[in-house]
């Protein structure tokens, strides 16, 4: 049976933050982008049939949420190019729980190398590392073989390692 | 040996570059949720929800046709009683003064849906929305925050009103009032809600 929109909203909010935490590498679009999924999925939610797994379905929309995002922001950087000032970053850290400097340096260093990876490969170590997915769940969730999902996962780590050289 | 989650999973054994990479993305906590998140998120997806219910009635073909019928059955009423008591209508001018639409008026319900009595809300996630039933024409109605008058800057139509603020809300607690008069100013109904705001998380529509 399909579960109440608001309990799945309870059941899933921290872990959808996370993993788009994961992708993005920014807290502060990983709130907006889960709001976000959140209202696509309650508009979309009268067709899905509950036959799925309701983390899958709403990963599925996140996802697609963050690319629609990531090509609108594509565009505006495009056009804010010729101009000298931009606003800074927002910190991504700073509401983590209480890390010390080392950790928090450390963990940012992480999150940045993930987030730069190339997107199967950051795919799968998110959902692997950030949301603590098996490989038949990610493998369902990315539409592709448990055997995919293992070599992206290894391949991923080995990039990361690359990345992390010398960082941390 | 390396016990690593993929190599407990897989048998593969992990090198120590592998080891280093599961170490540090095994360090990574699970962020928490900033304060009322989940709050804020539930209201907005109410509000959503509440909004296109709204929209879909008014849009509904089913609607429409029962509007028609209830007015077709209404002149026909109309026309019936005219007939037997006052066969010759006369037009009279209207006088604004003198439409008493209390008298005719069934006192109306105000549901405030967005923010919810006593909801916590992100300073520049404000949005106000009350819900008029049954819908009120020739009323004036007013909606005040925070004792301001900002009636001109809201949306107010017979059975809803709908008030999005330029700027993000102070911390703390807010007043939100809607009244209803009729046009000789006496009280049809007011309503009056609080909600508060917090700090401390950015509005998405202030990211763009």
């Amino acid at each position: 049976m399909k579960p109440d929109f608001e309990e799945l909203v309870a059941r899933y909010d921290k872990r959808l933050v996370n993993v788009m935490y994961g992708l993005t590498g920014d807290y502060d679009d990983a709130l907006d982008l889960a709001e976000e999924a959140f209202v696509s999925a309650m508009r979309a939610y009268d067709g899905f049939r509950g036959d799925a797994d309701p983390f899958t379905w709403l990963y599925r929309i996140a996802v697609n949420v963050f690319k629609k995002r990531h090509r609108r922001q594509a565009r505006r950087a495009a056009l804010w190019r010729d101009h000298a000032e931009q606003d800074p970053p927002p910190s991504a850290e700073w509401r983590t729980p209480a890390l010390d400097a080392v950790e928090r340096e450390r963990a940012a260093a992480v999150r940045a190398a993930v987030a730069g990876l190339r997107e199967p490969y950051r795919e799968a170590i998110v959902l692997r590392y950030m949301s603590d997915a098996s490989y038949e769940e990610i493998a369902a969730v990315t539409r592709c073989s448990v055997g995919t999902v293992k070599s992206r996962i290894a391949r991923g780590k080995a990039m990361l390692g690359r990345l992390l050289e010398g960082k941390v | 040996m390396a016990t690593g989650r993929d190599e407990q999973r897989t048998g593969a054994p992990m090198g120590p570059e592998d080891e280093r990479v599961e170490r540090l993305l095994g360090e990574l906590r699970q962020a928490e949720l900033p304060p009322f998140y989940r709050e804020r998120l539930l209201a907005r997806l109410r509000g959503d929800a509440a909004g296109r219910t709204r929209a879909g009635l008014l849009r509904s073909p089913r609607l429409a046709w029962a509007v028609a019928a209830v007015a077709v059955a209404a002149l026909a009423v109309v026309l019936a009683r005219g007939g037997r008591q006052a066969p010759i209508a006369v037009p009279v001018a209207p006088q604004a003064e003198q439409v008493a639409v209390e008298s005719e008026v069934v006192a109306p319900r105000i549901d405030p849906m967005l923010p919810q009595g006593n909801a916590v809300v992100g300073g520049g996630q404000v949005e106000i929305v009350a819900a008029i039933t049954p819908p009120l024409e020739g009323a004036v109605i007013r909606l005040l925050v925070d004792e301001e008058d900002v009636t001109g800057l809201a949306e107010v139509t017979a059975d809803y009103v709908m008030y999005t603020p330029g700027e993000r809300f102070a911390e703390g607690e807010h007043v939100i009032t809607i009244e209803i008069r009729d046009r000789a100013g006496n009280k049809i109904r007011d309503i009056t809600w609080l909600f508060y705001t917090v700090d401390g998380h950015r509005a998405p529509d202030e990211r763009v």
